[in-house]
């Protein structure tokens, strides 16, 4: 479980380079600017890439938190 | 094209990179119709890993503005169009009618939009080297024929597109991205993402577009061709032991099975026609391969073979007496041979030399060919590319006549009957000097590169003068061989750009370029921005011989050094001023 955080964290990281560490994984849409459509298209590509899963694209506007992506991956893991 | 992992990670973090290096940028404009999120990062990851000391700066545009003729200015600019910027009727975010009527009409505006991308492209090629990728997708069910039978609108649709594809990839600075190249790396049926192309208008796999934007990069920031290629011969350049068979025991075709060394012969004569060097390296008997090369079925001019290096001693020794005929390093040339231990053998005296194994599979040579194409190619070579072997040839022998008549070097040049011809400013000139200076090393005063759009704005520096140097003498002509880039200033000329093709050395034709400086700019002195490289030293000795030459600085030569120090010039001179 814990390989799976770690590893989403890595990939919240290269998604939003300038976010804080600590303020990764309560980031949402709704309130950081810095989570736009397009960062959600990397961010997307980066966990598929990185956990070799296809996320279906109708799942994806589900998962727009680190909690949900992490509950998301684990599940598949 | 090289193949390529897909690791967008890995991408984005280069292209990160890339966009904070310092130094001058390289500027490219991407135009597409969709969002391009993968494909711009990964084609700056891949402009950046071929322009590893540029900073790399991105700006997107759509195909509406390149239609419209509102791209901002690059330095290379990136065109994917696909069908549905041809009409959006072609594509999938639009339903405006399949079939019929709708179908016709889409064509219809296709071509009109075809042309007026063929015009925007020809347009930006002025300012800018232009890449253009069309349509890489597979067309929905669009036309009312089913498959796989061919509809006639389907058919005429790609017509236009390939005569479109064709006006483009004839033209200066265009360089259109070869369906069957992208093919064979990307099967089309993997391409398109349809789900992810509705949900957010990126129509590509990741996989594709990273494939994509490898070939395009490629295009935009096209790699210099090799200049030479040095082949084995027994098993290589023809079937069989020419020793042990005798000269016609040896074969190149079908009723032998043997016919992929011709394929291999006609890939090296079309490389040579298009001034490629082809040079023989070959433990044989000289004579043996010398009545093979006299067959009239040789697929190649054994004319075109220069130097041919037959006999006993290791290859390597022969490849260097080769790079030193050609005058050209290591790095610049091919060796095909296919013995893995003779690659070995070379590959260890010469590690920057592109060793390829000829091999045994006709599918494989095939694959070496299109690899020695790809490598060594020119889309359009220049009058001094086909000039380039003559030369070579006529200059070795006339050295090894020099030498075997025991004549002095000052004989020789004085029976030379050189006619050198110096040029000021004159611009039909400009596209082969960029070419001297992007591909000279030896004589080339800071070994700089530099692309189409920064040269012309250094050319358009006010007081700045191109001078171009045409050369010819008794073994025939060599072409333009020499640029510089001058500007007078205050005390002196300053040279900021200075190169010369090793073809022109021994015939003291630096010495008459330095001389029309004094001469046309009537100045006391000349300064040489210099810029020692690992492969200059030629620059630093000839220029040791008027002045003091640090390290990276600007080398002032004053006239009354220069007179003292420069031999005689016997070549009869002409200036166009």
């Amino acid at each position: 479980m814990s390989d799976v955080r770690g590893s989403l964290r890595e990939c919240f990281q290269a998604a939003f380079p300038a976010v804080p560490l600590s303020s990764l994984e309560t980031l949402t849409p709704e309130r950081d600017s810095v989570w736009d459509s397009l960062a959600t298209l990397t961010l997307v590509m980066l966990v598929e890439e990185r956990f070799g899963v296809r996320i279906p694209t109708d799942k994806i506007p589900q998962l727009l938190s680190f909690d949900a992506m992490a509950g998301y991956l684990e599940t598949r893991h | 094209m090289a193949a390529v992992q897909p690791n967008f990670q890995d991408s984005l973090e280069r292209a990160r990179a890339a966009q904070s290096r310092a130094g001058e940028a390289f500027t490219l404009c991407l135009a597409c119709g969709f969002t391009p999120l993968a494909l711009r990062v990964q084609l700056v990851a891949a402009v950046a890993e071929l322009l590893p000391t540029r900073r790399i700066e991105c700006v997107t545009s759509t195909i509406e503005e390149l239609l419209e003729g509102r791209l901002p200015p690059a330095h290379g600019v990136a065109v994917t169009c696909e069908w549905s910027d041809l009409d959006p009727r072609l594509g999938v975010r639009r339903a405006g009618g399949w079939g019929g009527d709708a179908a016709a009409d889409a064509i219809a505006t296709a071509e009109q939009r075809l042309a007026l991308l063929v015009d925007r492209v020809l347009a930006a090629a002025q300012q800018s080297r232009v890449a253009l990728a069309l349509p890489t997708l597979e067309l929905p069910p669009v036309f009312a024929t089913p498959a796989p039978a061919a509809d006639p609108l389907a058919l005429r649709l790609q017509a236009a597109v390939a005569a479109s594809a064709a006006r483009c990839a004839a033209a200066p600075r265009v360089a259109v991205l070869e369906r069957d190249a992208l093919e064979l790396e990307s099967p089309l049926g993997a391409r398109r993402d349809v789900a992810r192309e509705l949900a957010y208008d990126t129509p590509y796999t990741p996989e594709h577009s990273a494939k994509l934007a490898t070939a395009v990069a490629r295009l935009t920031v096209p790699a210099l061709p090799l200049k030479g290629v040095i082949t084995d011969l027994d098993d290589t350049l023809w079937r069989g032991l020419a020793g042990e068979v005798g000269p016609d025991g040896v074969t190149w075709d079908l009723d032998h099975a043997s016919q992929p060394h011709a394929l291999y012969q006609q890939l090296l004569a079309s490389l040579a026609a298009n001034g490629t060097l082809v040079a023989v390296a070959s433990k044989n008997d000289p004579e043996v391969v010398a009545a093979v090369l006299e067959r009239r079925d040789l697929r190649l001019d054994a004319r075109t073979l220069f130097p041919v290096e037959v006999g006993w001693g290791e290859k390597s020794a022969m490849i260097d007496r080769i790079l030193a005929a050609w005058n050209v390093a290591a790095d610049a040339v091919a060796f095909v041979d296919d013995s893995a231990f003779e690659l070995e053998q070379v590959r260890s005296r010469h590690p920057s030399l592109v060793c390829l194994r000829f091999p045994g599979d006709p599918r494989a040579v095939l694959e070496l060919c299109r690899e020695l194409r790809d490598r060594c190619g020119r889309a359009a070579p220049s009058a001094e590319d086909r000039l380039r072997r003559d030369g070579l040839a006529a200059q070795a022998r006339a050295e090894a006549e020099r030498v075997a008549s025991g004549t002095s070097m000052e004989d020789f040049l004085a029976g030379l009957r050189a006619r050198t011809t110096i040029a000021f400013d004159r611009p039909e000139h400009a596209t082969r000097a960029l070419e001297l200076v992007n591909k000279t090393n030896q004589f080339n005063i800071n070994g700089q590169r530099i692309d189409e759009i920064a040269w012309q704005r250094q050319l358009e520096r006010p007081g700045t003068v191109l001078v171009t140097v045409d050369y010819e003498d008794r073994s025939g002509p060599l072409g333009v061989i020499g640029a510089m880039i001058a500007a007078p200033r205050a005390e002196a000329v300053e040279v900021s750009a200075w190169v010369l093709s090793c073809r022109a050395f021994s015939r003291r034709v630096e010495y008459r370029m330095l001389r029309a400086m004094f001469d046309h700019f009537r100045t006391p002195a000349v300064s040489v921005v210099y810029t020692p490289t690992a492969r200059n030293a030629r620059v630093r000795e000839f220029l040791g011989a008027f002045a003091d030459v640090g390290e990276s600085t600007t080398v002032r030569v004053p006239r009354e050094r220069f007179d003292a120090a420069c031999p005689h010039l016997y070549d009869e001179v002409v200036t166009h001023e």
